[in-house]
């Protein structure tokens, strides 16, 4: 066997010489980068709006400064902490219960040895995942229709009762918003550690076979190891986008009588930005960028604590 | 063969490179044309999906007939915040502009002042004063003309655009209630007048078993208060109360009895009063919690479910039932009044009807005359009406002797003598290169709007036919609400700017309050006080201050 890292040319050399040796890869990387600069890093000089009072006639540079103004007026609405609060309540909730899932999920998909039925239920629970979210959440109220849906009928026939309005409850709200995206997302966010799995060196588990271990004890000792690493990175990921609650969602799910609690920071935004008669861009922006600095604090932690943990991180 | 993949590597990566930089060159060529002919007027036009011509189009060529002169397309997006959006991209670019603008009324009244005061539109008051400029304009009648003016001036007190005047009264009144008059029939009830009896009749609705299955599945008032359109069952019972137009225009605010002072209705006694009697209902259990959670899908299905389960509801729209003619749901209900309360008041929401800002003239116009010329065409009688409806002979008629043999349901209320036109192609519901979909400002009486008889479906009018609510709508609904209502207004941007928190949170509290407080989730009697503090705290008294002032200046 030859050394693979010795094998590729230059690795010590300098950067340009690197480029030039592999340029055809780097050609390809152009086009992403380019897309990473127009869309995610130009933009992201709009963000000074929020120190601005924005006029449209003026533009984004030529408007006035008002310094911390539009974040004073969003920390001293009576909205913020209720919103700050189901913000985070949601989303850590959320990550809690949606990250695990999707690993045990694929161990025990793992574990099955009909491989037919396993196919068969990896389609299965993969394909919620290409249902919109309107379409998702509408089957969501209608399966939780308290006098037709599922949930109705079914509480009727056992108990001879009529069901109470589940969706009238604000209470609940965090639980249908986390439990329907677990339905909805378990299957395809499992695709990556199934892949993982099959990547394990099939070595492992028959010296572990021989050793004696259990079925049980491979999955403890050679598979959950084994997905350490992606899992870790995964979860900084998840944490990357914790405080960007999907809006959409969010949106659609709420009424009158759930407001208390599903109200989160991206749906405000939208709702000072867009949705009300007088739009104020600045205040939606100061709002964003403090959405961003809290997910910016959390990714940070999370990565860090991934690095100590198993020495992997994103950065 | 290491070099062949190589050759193919580079090729592969250049083209994918130079596609993704040529789709962000293609759209230069739009406005190559524009310095070509110096008689050609650039309109900037919201489009519509349904017209599938604007050139060779049949309203472009009669108003180009008219005028003597070309017109030029720049097309806007037929969606509302991208033409907003749109022009606050050419506000702040200043070139290629077009000579007007013809928004289908997307700009709201802040956004028109914005760019009007900073001299981005056209200030338009002396042009529309002088008949000479503008004779089409000042031919309309002086009454609906003030109307008009008033609408298109600003918070700064100058006109910066021309609007639609088409007021109808089957839309300003949605909330329409029906109750199950085959179920009253079985229980041998009247149709409840007053807000107690109404309570009776439910009662009796729930433990009668009016629908015959058996089972106690009957829902007394149901609706749906995420509707636009009437379906709010709790707004038109909250105005057997106090009068409240809903949440929607000015966020609910209304004026107190002298018609002078601005007043937020849901702090009010009578409000909470409202409160205590749906509150009663619900525990009663003949008011469903569904009405707070219920999506339009799921509404609509319960109305149309079998056997019949709703008792009482409100709906602007029939379409909710199906096929409303044969609809087996919809023939058993009964369009009745607003109920009375027990103080006597009988109100339902009511919005004053609000002309749409259509057509805006740009200051960095060189042909002033010509889009002058083109606004005031606009307000001719027979353009307003080809460009609603289409050609004559062809998609409507004025033949008397077509006329006489129509009718429609304001003259069946005796309310007008006869028809002035019936529309008969079906150019509306069509994609169509006939008109522009109704975008631009227009002049249209009330007369004239419900003078008119949809014959597009090749279906006479019936007198008989319980679908045809239009003129029992006006006699029932139309007066139902206090005599001076609160206009929508305009803020100065000052205004606007302070009172924007209140603004978005408010009515929604409102609204959330009110099923809370139905729903039993908050206590009437106990949590009122935090709840008027809770709007305390939220800015009312500003909101209602800035409102004053902005009612003030009108």
């Amino acid at each position: 066997m030859t050394n693979r890292t010795e094998a590729l040319p230059g690795n010590n050399k300098k950067l340009s010489k690197r480029i030039v040796a592999r340029w055809q890869l780097y050609l390809l990387l152009v086009l992403p980068i380019l897309y990473l600069i127009v869309f995610s890093y130009v933009p992201m000089g709009g963000l000074v709006l929020a120190f601005k009072k924005y006029n449209a006639a003026k533009g984004i540079w030529g408007s006035q400064w008002v310094g911390l103004d539009n974040f004073r007026k969003f920390f001293s609405s009576y909205k913020s902490i209720t919103v700050i609060k189901n913000t985070l309540t949601i989303s850590l909730y959320s990550l809690v219960i949606s990250f695990p899932i999707p690993i045990i999920f694929a161990l025990l998909l793992n574990a099955m040895i009909c491989d037919k039925y396993r196919k068969v239920i990896q389609t299965v629970t993969y394909i919620p995942y290409f249902i919109s979210t309107v379409v998702m959440v509408g089957l969501v109220f209608q399966v939780l229709d308290s006098r037709n849906g599922l949930y109705g009928s079914l509480y009727h026939l056992m108990t001879g009762m009529p069901a109470a309005n589940i969706l009238a409850d604000g209470r609940l709200f965090k639980h249908i918003y986390v439990w329907s995206g677990v339905w909805q997302t378990t299957g395809y966010s499992a695709i990556i550690y199934i892949a993982a799995l099959t990547g394990v060196d099939q070595s492992l588990h028959e010296a572990a076979k021989i050793d004696g271990a259990n079925r049980l004890q491979r999955m403890m000792y050679v598979d959950i190891p084994a997905i350490l690493p992606t899992a870790s990175i995964m979860l900084v990921l998840a944490v990357g986008n914790t405080m960007n609650l999907g809006y959409e969602k969010v949106l659609l799910m709420q009424n009158d009588l759930n407001l208390n609690y599903s109200e989160v920071i991206s749906t405000y935004v939208y709702k000072v930005g867009l949705a009300s008669g007088i739009t104020n861009f600045s205040l939606s922006t100061a709002i964003g960028v403090f959405n961003s600095l809290v997910n910016f604090v959390l990714l940070t932690l999370a990565n860090w604590v991934c690095k100590r943990l198993n020495g992997s991180g994103i950065f | 063969m290491c070099k062949v993949s190589k050759i193919a590597a580079f090729g592969l990566a250049s083209v994918l490179v130079l596609t993704s930089l040529a789709s962000c060159g293609g759209s230069k060529e739009s406005g190559a044309s524009s310095q070509s002919g110096e008689k050609k007027l650039r309109v900037g036009l919201t489009t519509s999906s349904m017209v599938t011509d604007y050139e060779d189009n049949y309203f472009t060529n009669y108003l180009e007939e008219k005028l003597g002169f070309e017109l030029e397309f720049y097309m806007l997006p037929a969606d509302a915040a991208e033409t907003r959006t749109k022009v606050a991209l050419m506000a702040t670019s200043n070139e290629d502009l077009p000579d007007v603008l013809v928004v289908d009324g997307h700009l709201t009244n802040e956004m028109i002042l914005e760019y009007g005061s900073n001299g981005f539109f056209m200030e338009l008051d002396d042009i529309t004063k002088d008949a000479a400029r503008m004779p089409n304009y000042n031919a309309i009648p002086a009454e609906d003309r003030k109307l008009m003016d008033k609408a298109q001036t600003m918070a700064d007190g100058h006109m910066y655009s021309l609007s639609a005047w088409e007021p109808e009264t089957w839309n300003l009144t949605p909330n329409r209630m029906f109750i199950n008059k085959a179920w009253l029939d079985k229980l041998g009830l009247q149709p409840p007048k007053t807000t107690d009896e109404l309570k009776k009749v439910l009662i009796a609705m729930r433990d009668g078993d009016p629908n015959g299955n058996g089972i106690k599945d009957e829902i007394g008032v149901y609706g749906f208060s995420g509707g636009g359109y009437g379906e709010n069952t709790t707004a038109a019972l909250m105005n057997s109360f106090v009068f409240w137009n809903g949440g929607g225009v000015n966020g609910g605010l209304a004026l107190d009895k002298d018609g002078k002072t601005v007043i937020a209705p849901f702090v009010s006694e009578e409000w909470r009063d409202g409160l205590r009697y749906m509150n009663d209902l619900y525990k009663e259990g003949v008011l469903s919690a569904n009405i707070f959670t219920d999506d339009y899908q799921t509404f609509k299905a319960l109305l149309n479910q079998d056997p019949q389960v709703v008792g009482v509801t409100t709906a602007g729209s029939l379409s909710n039932w199906p096929d409303v003619i044969n609809n087996a749901n919809y023939a058993e209900m009964l369009f009745i009044e607003p109920l009375k309360g027990p103080k006597g008041v009988q109100y339902t929401p009511y919005a004053e009807f609000t002309p749409t800002q259509e057509l805006m003239i740009l200051s960095s116009t060189d042909k002033l005359d010509m889009a002058v010329k083109f606004a005031d065409q606009f307000f001719d009688h027979d353009t307003s009406i080809i460009e609603r409806y289409g050609q004559e002979g062809v998609d409507w008629t004025r033949e008397p002797s077509v006329l006489a043999e129509h009718s429609n349901a304001y003259i069946a209320e005796g309310l007008y003598d006869k028809l002035s036109l019936v529309i008969t192609s079906t150019v509306w519901a069509d994609n169509q290169k006939q008109t522009w979909r109704n975008h631009g400002p227009r002049y249209a009486g009330l007369e004239m709007g419900n003078t008119t008889y949809d014959f597009s479906a090749g279906k006479k009018f019936d007198p008989e036919d319980t679908s045809q609510l239009f003129g029992k709508n006006y006699k029932m609904y139309y007066d139902k609400h206090p005599q001076k209502v609160l206009p929508a207004l305009k803020y100065t941007m000052d205004e606007a700017e302070q009172i924007q928190d209140q603004l978005t949170t408010i009515p929604d509290f409102v609204k959330q309050s009110l099923a809370e407080f139905v729903t039993g989730m908050r206590d009437v009697d106990k949590d009122w006080d935090s709840y008027l503090k809770m709007l305390d705290d939220m800015g009312l008294k500003q909101w209602i201050k800035n409102a004053q002032t902005a009612y003030d200046r009108n």
